[in-house]
């Protein structure tokens, strides 16, 4: 059974009488494991296929299976218990809550999830570690560069190790070296926590790292390709 | 909701410090007032009645059935001994005394003003009433009549005025003995008061219950011990339905009538015959205050409803400035509730989200101006209201002593349910905007600009 699969997902869009179809007809499978990028130029649908896999958008037409169970018509509190048991956001501007600090913001995506206090701090403490930001955990945001923030969004995403991380642009705003970084520190926990993701990406660096690269162009997928072995939970 | 949602929720409050404050200043000044309001309204309330009950009312009555409704002089206690005995066990109690009312003229070089003249115990009335501290000329009744050629009398400032009289001058009193018969007596003045309540300066009069009896009973065997009233006054905290249970209770069951169908209070009711002399059970009722004079509670409770709309409309002012606040913040936090929602937030928990901010809004506003209010109450407590300039034409009304200050008096009670009023009502104001932010679509939220 597939992580992720989509079935002829139109998404359409209406801006007063116009309507534009962001997807057309994709179909799509991600298995468990996978360091997928989805690739194509602006407007192409990536983000809109993310978002759609994610829960946080509805398709117009198809069927989305998350684990085998069609999403596609679930309602809002459904969606949202999906997005909290089983899949981590890392957003190209971060998306931190302003009023927690760094170490807040990862708690809270544990004690959302009801994990006990004691063991949250403990989680996010080796997080923290993990994504070399432990000596910023009682910064805010405003405190932190980009880089600083994308690292806390990145422990937040894997916080409770879903089974999907979806990361739309997630270097974007980097630097060269921090992207890098970053990019290392994702493919050492789908290596090593067999964390499946999915990239929406413009950034060759994340294309040169992916073992699948899918093309998007006009809301259509063009190519589907594999580059290297994916590694199999 | 766990600490952590709770301290998000404290956070945000702050986010935009100075719209918070000038929030909570207007809810510090709603608070404020409406708390000294209700210390102050219940000071008054509670000097009204106890003026009232301390000049004369006294806190509960016993009385011969059906004499408060009809007030005939034939309705008498006819051995009040055993009433007296069993008052003076009530819990609470401040004084026990009787009274014989009658009705008539007291006449004065060609004067006459019609008068209630009370036969009372010079002592005992001491116990239930404070007329004897309001005597402006003489002095209050004696214990014993030294002189019974010269048998006493304190009257009313006002009656004193038009009968023209002054200490020692002779009175002439024709009244209505217990049995409607024309009395008749004179008696010199002894003492003149002022109570402050025009009503009673200028129509009535204190004579010795023991000069009055024999008046009244006119050789009558079974009128030999009788008095019209019972009269208890209890400590300003007693309970006074405790009281009035206390000495219904240890009154024989046949001497109280049971309630019928058609009354509503639960004291004896009233029937229309006295039991015949000589033999059977006499029937009694027995009433506090408020059954006795239902005005002064009628008048309190109107005073407390303009109280509560007026705290309606500051219910009102606050809820509008609140619901725009939060308005204000949902809107500008649309994209980090569509950040909450992608982690897996649900609808219901922004919901409680907001509501928890206008909840600790409305707590602080609460708190603070809870304090402003108490400043108000302390210094009306120190800097008491007067309205002596308005004096007897207002007491004629009010039916007390206007004379007097009017301090503010803190019930607890009665102030937290206008805190936690004013909690609910931020809680209610802030609804739609948390019903708002919880129906937002993640997806719309995350790309709000």
């Amino acid at each position: 059974m597939a992580l992720v699969e989509l079935n002829q997902v139109w998404k359409t869009y209406k801006t007063g009488k116009v309507e534009y179809d962001a997807l057309r007809g994709v179909d799509f499978k991600l298995e468990k494991g996978e360091f997928t990028a989805v690739v194509g130029p602006s407007g192409s649908g990536k983000t809109t296929m993310l978002n759609i896999i994610g829960g946080l958008d509805r398709a117009t037409k198809g069927t989305v299976l998350f684990q085998g169970s069609d999403i596609t018509r679930w309602s809002l509190t459904k969606l949202s218990l999906l997005r909290l048991k089983n899949i981590g956001f890392i957003f190209q501007s971060y998306n931190l809550v302003p009023v927690l600090t760094a170490r807040e913001n990862v708690e809270l995506a544990l004690i959302l999830r009801r994990w006990p206090a004691d063991k949250a701090r403990a989680r996010t403490d080796e997080l923290l570690e993990a994504v070399e930001i432990a000596d910023l955990a009682n910064k805010r945001p405003e405190e932190m560069s980009g880089g600083q923030q994308q690292r806390i969004a990145v422990a937040r995403a894997i916080a409770d190790r879903p089974a999907l991380v979806l990361a739309d642009e997630p270097t974007a705003n980097l630097d060269t070296a921090t992207g890098n970084a970053l990019l290392t520190i994702m493919e050492k926990l789908n290596r090593d926590e067999g964390v499946t993701f999915l990239f929406s990406t413009h950034d060759p660096r994340v294309v040169e790292r992916a073992r699948r690269v899918a093309t998007l162009e006009d809301g259509v997928v063009v190519s589907d390709r594999i580059v290297a072995e994916t590694a199999r939970v | 909701m766990s600490a952590l949602i709770f301290r998000v929720a404290w956070r945000n409050i702050w986010r935009n410090t100075r719209r918070t404050v000038i929030t909570l200043i207007t809810m510090v000044i709603c608070v404020g007032v409406m708390v000294w309001m209700i210390t102050f309204g219940d000071g008054v309330h509670e000097q009204m009645i106890r003026s009232s009950l301390n000049l004369g009312l006294g806190s509960l009555q016993i009385h011969a059935l059906g004499y408060q409704e009809d007030r005939a002089p034939d309705k008498a206690i006819l051995d009040p001994a055993p009433l007296v005995a069993i008052a003076r066990a009530a819990p609470g109690l401040e004084g026990v005394s009787t009274r014989i009312n009658g009705f008539g003229l007291v006449s004065h070089s060609g004067v006459t003003q019609p008068a209630a003249i009370l036969g009372v115990e010079p002592v005992g009335e001491t116990t239930i009433s404070i007329i004897f501290e309001k005597m402006v000329k003489g002095a209050w009744l004696p214990e014993t009549i030294e002189n019974e050629r010269r048998l006493p009398i304190v009257i009313g400032a006002e009656m004193a005025r038009k009968l023209e009289v002054d200490i020692g001058d002779r009175l002439y009193i024709s009244m209505g003995d217990f049995t409607g018969a024309p009395a008749y007596a004179v008696y010199f003045v002894h003492g003149i008061f002022r109570s402050g309540m025009g009503e009673m300066d200028k129509s009535l009069a204190y004579v010795p219950i023991d000069t009055l009896r024999p008046l009244m009973a006119a050789d009558i065997e079974r009128f030999r011990n009788a008095v019209h009233e019972v009269t208890v006054l209890l400590e300003p905290k007693a309970d006074v339905n405790e009281a009035v249970a206390f000495v219904k209770d240890r009154i024989p069951p046949d001497q109280l009538e049971q309630p019928d169908a058609e009354n509503v209070s639960g004291s004896a009711q009233v029937v229309p015959e006295q039991p015949p002399a000589g033999g059977s059970v006499q029937k009694l009722e027995v009433l506090s205050w408020e059954e006795i004079q239902p005005g002064l509670r009628t008048f309190i409770d109107l005073d407390n409803w303009s109280i509560y709309v007026f705290m309606l409309f500051m219910f009102i002012v606050v809820a509008i400035g609140i619901m725009n606040i939060f308005l204000m913040a949902v809107f500008e936090r649309i994209r980090e509730f569509g950040i909450l929602m992608s982690l897996g937030t649900r609808p219901s928990a922004i919901f409680w989200l907001v509501m928890t901010e206008s909840f600790l809004v409305g707590l602080l506003g609460a708190i603070a101006g809870l304090g402003a209010g108490l400043i108000g109450y302390w210094i009306n407590s120190i800097y008491p209201f007067s309205y002596a300039s308005y004096g007897e034409e207002l007491s004629d009304i009010m039916q007390f002593d206007w004379s007097m200050k009017l301090y503010p008096t803190l019930i607890w009670v009665n102030v937290m349910k206008a805190e936690v009023s004013i909690v609910a009502v931020t809680m209610l104001a802030a609804l739609w905007p948390a019903i708002k932010a919880s129906m937002l679509k993640p997806i719309e939220a995350l790309r709000h600009v």
